[in-house]
C-alpha cells in the first residue's frame, strides 16, 4: 500500500524530510500539494530539493516551477464582465422606442382580417375618415399606385401591402393614422369591409394530404409549399438492424412573448426617411424598406437604440405594418408612431412552427446505430420563413449513422406564419432524434449516456468531408454526466418515490446545431 | 444590393482618439445578449488596452455603420465580434507605425515589429522602459486612428455548436405535474469571452425552452381559424415559481479555428436539449414516453392512465 507523505511537513520538518524513503519521494512527486508548493513557494522547497539531490549524489538543479499549462495570455478575454448598458435595462432609463415621443406625431391602428382565407371585395372608410382626430386612412382603394405591386417575403402566396385575397387571420385590411391611439382604435371599428369567405386549411396533416384545397398554382400537390430533395447516405432502405423503432414525435407552435411589443417611430426629413424600430437587424430593415418604398438605401436611416424588450428572430426584418407607417408618414407629413397590440404581436409576426417527425431508427444490441429514416413536416402557416429541413442538422451530424435518409415537407396552412424563434427547427430535430436515442437505449438495455458516446460523430460532415474544429461534444456529455452524478442518480423507472405518488427521474440529451459559427449553409452542403 | 445570403458580413470600426480612448463602432444590433460588451472586450484584448478605456454605444445607426449581419443565428460573436477584432488589429498596426516614427525621431531607428502594446502603453520589446502612451502615437498621426475591417468568413470548417444537458425532475402522478428540480447544461463555447454573459445566455435559453416543454403552445380554433390564447395570461409562459432552483452551467472551452479568440456563439443552442432531457427524465420517473410537446397536465395524466 502506498504511503501517504505529508508534503507540508516535508518542508517544515527537516528530520522528517531526511527520513523519507525513495518510494516516498516518488509518491511526493505526484502529490498535488507538493507540486503546488514547487510552483508557488519555490524558496520553501529549494532546500529540500538540494537535500534530495545530495542524497542521490547528483547536482541540485534548483526548484524550477513546473512547465505551465498553456494558459492563454489574455488580459480581458475570459473575465466575467457585467454588461455596459445593463443599468439602462434594469432601471428602464435606457431609451426604449416604446417610450419615445415626438412633437406632432400620429398613432396608427390596423384593421385586420378576422378570416383565415377570404377575398376582400369592398372597404368603406368614410365613417372612420369623418371622425375628429382621424388624419388619414390607408387601404387597398387609396394606396398610391407606386406601392400596389409591393410584396414582402417569398410567395406563394404573395403578401401585398393590402392583398385582395388574404390567407391568414390578421392580414391587414386598412390602417388609420390619428391624433391618439384611442381615436385610431375607435376609427378602425367604423370601417366596413365586405369579405367573400373562402375555404381554409387549418390542420397541417390535412394540408399535406391529397384532398387539401389548392389555393394557388403550385408544382406540389395540395397546398404543400415545398418538398426538399431527400438527403441519402448509404442504403437506408436496405440496411437492417436487430431492433427497429418507429415513432411519431410532435411539437406545437410556439410564440416569442417578447416583453416589449413590436413598435416604431418614423418621419420624413425631406426625401429621407428616419426610422426608430425594434429590429434585430437595422441594415436589413433599411434594405427591405428601401425596396418596398423604391428609394435608395442611402435615403433611409434606421436606428435601433440598443434597448429593446428582446427579439428571438421575429424582428429580423420589417413587416407590412412598417411599410404602411412609412407611407402614412409621407402622406401626412408627420411622425408616425406604431405600437402593436399583444394580439397583433402574437398573430401577425412569425412563430416557431408546429412540427411532426416520423422517425424510424435501427440499432443493434451492441449499441451500434445501423440506420435512420427521418421525415419532418413543418406547418409553415400562411408564408414560409423557415421550415422542416432546418431540423436536419442534428439528425445528419450528431451521430455517425451509416445509413440515413432525411426528408422534409413544408405544409401550407391558413395559419400563423413560420419563422425563427431562437432558432427555427433545430430544437425540433434534437427533440425527435434524442427521444429516439432514449427509446433505443431503453430497448437494447444500454445506459443512454454510453449509447450516445458510442455513436458520436466527431469528425465532420460525412457528406462533404468538411471537418469539425475541435469538437467538444464528448466533453459536454461526460461533464453533465459527472456533474449530475449520473451513475448514482439514475435508477430504474418508478424506483424512487420521493413523496407519495411523486417520482424522481433523471434524463439527458445531446445537441448539435449549425448556430454560432457564422457562415450558415443549407443542410447537406 | 442586399448582401448575398449566407455570406455573413463581419465588419466594424475601432477609433483611437488623441486622448488614448478607444471607441468601437458596430452595426451589431443589441437585442439582449450583451454582445456589444463582448465587442469592447475583444477590442481591448486585441489592442492591448484596459477595458475601462474602451467604449461602445448601445445604439446602432445605419447612417454611420456598415452591415455586420443580423442578430440571429447566434452569429454576432463571429460576425460583429470578428469585425471589431479585425478593426482593432488594423488600428493596432497603424498605432505601432506612428509610434515607430515617433520613437525613431528620438534616436535609433525603430520598426513597428520591435514594438508591442500592454496596458494602454506602447513599449520597445528589447527595452520595456522605453514607453509611449497610446494617445501620443495618435497625436503623432495628427488625427484619430481609424481601424476598419471587412472580414470574409472562410468555409473550411463544419462550424457546429455542441451541448449536452441533464435534468432531474419530480413527477406528480396525481396532479400530472412535472417539476424540474435540478438542471445541468454543458456547452462547448470554444472560448469563453465573457463567462458571466455566457452563463446568462445558457440560463435564459434553458428557462425559455422549459416554458415550451411544460406549457407554451399557441392554439388556433380549427373552425374559425382564430387564435385561442393570443395574450400573456392564456399563453402560459413559466413564472419564477416554475423554474429550477438552480441551472448549473458548464462551459467547455475547445477553441475553434474559425472563431474570434477561438469562440463559438451561444444564443440559440441552449434552446434545444431541454425538451428531450426533461422527457427522458419523465420516462425514468414514471415510465411513460411524452412524444408530443408541450408536456401538459392532460397529456401526462392520459399517458399515466394508459400504463396502469
Amino acid at each position: 500500500m502506498e504511503q501517504r507523505v505529508d508534503a507540508l511537513r516535508v518542508v517544515q520538518d527537516p528530520a522528517y524530510a531526511a527520513g523519507l524513503t525513495d518510494d516516498e519521494w516518488r509518491t511526493l512527486s505526484n502529490d498535488p500539494e507538493w507540486n503546488l508548493m514547487l510552483g508557488e513557494y519555490a524558496e520553501m522547497v529549494e532546500p529540500i530539493m538540494e537535500r534530495y539531490a545530495a542524497k542521490l549524489g547528483v547536482p541540485a538543479r534548483g526548484a524550477a516551477p513546473p512547465p505551465k499549462q498553456e494558459a492563454p495570455p489574455f488580459n480581458v478575454i475570459g473575465r466575467p464582465i457585467p454588461r455596459f448598458h445593463g443599468l439602462g435595462i434594469v432601471t428602464s432609463l435606457g431609451r426604449y422606442i416604446q417610450n419615445m415621443r415626438m412633437n406632432g406625431m400620429l398613432f396608427t391602428r390596423t384593421l385586420r382580417s378576422p378570416y383565415p382565407h377570404a377575398r376582400v371585395t369592398a372597404v368603406r372608410t368614410e365613417a372612420a375618415e369623418q371622425m375628429p382626430g382621424v388624419v388619414a386612412v390607408l387601404h387597398r382603394g387609396n394606396l398610391p399606385p407606386e406601392y400596389r405591386d409591393v410584396r414582402l417575403g417569398s410567395g406563394p402566396p404573395d403578401r401585398n401591402l393590402f392583398s385582395e385575397e388574404v390567407f391568414q387571420v390578421g392580414a391587414p385590411i386598412a390602417v388609420v393614422a390619428a391624433e391618439s391611439e384611442h381615436i385610431a382604435d375607435e376609427a378602425i371599428h367604423r370601417i366596413e369591409v365586405d369579405y367573400e369567405r373562402l375555404p381554409a386549411t387549418m390542420d397541417m396533416m390535412d394540408g399535406a394530404g391529397p384532398f387539401a384545397l389548392k389555393q394557388w398554382d403550385n408544382a406540389e400537390d395540395g397546398t404543400i409549399i415545398s418538398i426538399t430533395p431527400p438527403l441519402v447516405r448509404g442504403d437506408p432502405d436496405g440496411a437492417s438492424a436487430e431492433v427497429t423503432l418507429d415513432e411519431v414525435l410532435t411539437k406545437s407552435t410556439e410564440q416569442h412573448l417578447a416583453l416589449e411589443l413590436t413598435n416604431s417611430l418614423m418621419y420624413w426629413d425631406q426625401d429621407r426617411l428616419i426610422v426608430y424600430y425594434t429590429t434585430q437587424h437595422s441594415h436589413g430593415s433599411r434594405n427591405a424598406l428601401s425596396q418596398a418604398l423604391k428609394i435608395p438605401a442611402n435615403r433611409i436611416r434606421v436606428v435601433q437604440p440598443g434597448y429593446m424588450g428582446s427579439g428571438y428572430g421575429y424582428r429580423a426584418g420589417i413587416d407590412l405594418t412598417e411599410v404602411h407607417s412609412a407611407i402614412l408618414a409621407r402622406i401626412t407629413g408627420r411622425p408616425i408612431k406604431t405600437m402593436y397590440t399583444r394580439e397583433e404581436d402574437f398573430v401577425t409576426r412569425t412563430h416557431r412552427p408546429e412540427f411532426r417527425n416520423e422517425m424510424r431508427l435501427g440499432v443493434n444490441r451492441d449499441g451500434a446505430v445501423q440506420f435512420g429514416r427521418f421525415r419532418v413536416f413543418a406547418n409553415v402557416g400562411a408564408q414560409r420563413g423557415g421550415g422542416a429541413n432546418g431540423a436536419w442538422y442534428g439528425l445528419q451530424h450528431l451521430y455517425a449513422i451509416p445509413n440515413l435518409r432525411l426528408e422534409a415537407t413544408d405544409v401550407f396552412t391558413n395559419s400563423f406564419r413560420s419563422g425563427p424563434y431562437r432558432c427555427v427547427s433545430h430544437p425540433n430535430g434534437t427533440f425527435a432524434l434524442e427521444m429516439m436515442m432514449e427509446r433505443a437505449a431503453d430497448a437494447i438495455g444500454m445506459d443512454p449516456v454510453e449509447f450516445r458516446l458510442r455513436n458520436l460523430n466527431e469528425t465532420g460532415n460525412i457528406e462533404t468531408g468538411r471537418p469539425f474544429s475541435n469538437p467538444g461534444i464528448r466533453d459536454c456529455i461526460t461533464a453533465v454526466r459527472d456533474r449530475i452524478d449520473w451513475t448514482n442518480a439514475r435508477h430504474a423507472t418508478r424506483a424512487r418515490e420521493v413523496r407519495p405518488g411523486v417520482f424522481h427521474g433523471i434524463g439527458m440529451a445531446a445537441h448539435a446545431c449549425s448556430h454560432g459559427g457564422a457562415p450558415t449553409r443549407p443542410p447537406g452542403r | 444590393m442586399q448582401p448575398r445570403r449566407g455570406t455573413n458580413p463581419a465588419t466594424g470600426q475601432v477609433i483611437v482618439n488623441p486622448d488614448g480612448s478607444v471607441q468601437c463602432v458596430s452595426a451589431s444590433t443589441e437585442i439582449g445578449p450583451g454582445q456589444r460588451t463582448q465587442m469592447a472586450m475583444i477590442a481591448a484584448e486585441a489592442l492591448g488596452v484596459p477595458l475601462e478605456t474602451v467604449s461602445i454605444a448601445a445604439y446602432v445607426d445605419t447612417d454611420n455603420t456598415t452591415d455586420t449581419g443580423s442578430t440571429t443565428g447566434s452569429r454576432q460573436t463571429n460576425t460583429g465580434g470578428r469585425g471589431i477584432y479585425e478593426a482593432a488589429i488594423d488600428a493596432r498596426n497603424q498605432l505601432l507605425q506612428y509610434a515607430a516614427q515617433r520613437l525613431s525621431a528620438d534616436g535609433d531607428p525603430v520598426s513597428p515589429d520591435d514594438l508591442d502594446i500592454e496596458n494602454g502603453e506602447i513599449f520597445l520589446q528589447s527595452d520595456p522602459s522605453t514607453r509611449l502612451a497610446l494617445g501620443n502615437a495618435v497625436q503623432t498621426a495628427g488625427f484619430s486612428i481609424l481601424g476598419r475591417a471587412v472580414y470574409r468568413q472562410d468555409t473550411d470548417w463544419q462550424r457546429t455548436a455542441w451541448a449536452a444537458h441533464a435534468a432531474e425532475v419530480e413527477v406528480d402522478t396525481g396532479l400530472g405535474e412535472v417539476k424540474v428540480t435540478r438542471y445541468v447544461a454543458a456547452h462547448d463555447v470554444g472560448r469563453a469571452i465573457n463567462p458571466f454573459a455566457l452563463e446568462q445566455q445558457v440560463e435564459g435559453g434553458v428557462v425559455m425552452a422549459l416554458g415550451a416543454v411544460l406549457g407554451e403552445e399557441l392554439l388556433v380554433d380549427v373552425g374559425t381559424g382564430l387564435p385561442v390564447n393570443p395574450n400573456m395570461l392564456d399563453y402560459r409562459a413559466l413564472s419564477i415559481l416554475d423554474v429550477p432552483d438552480t441551472i448549473e452551467t458548464i462551459l467547455i472551452e475547445r477553441p475553434k479555428a474559425y472563431g474570434v479568440f477561438g469562440a463559438h456563439g451561444i444564443g440559440e443552442p441552449p434552446m434545444a436539449p431541454p425538451a428531450p432531457a426533461v422527457a427522458a427524465a419523465v420516462h425514468n420517473a414514471v415510465g411513460v414516453w411524452m412524444d408530443d410537446m408541450p408536456i401538459t397536465r392532460e397529456k401526462l395524466l392520459a399517458a399515466l392512465r394508459n400504463v396502469r
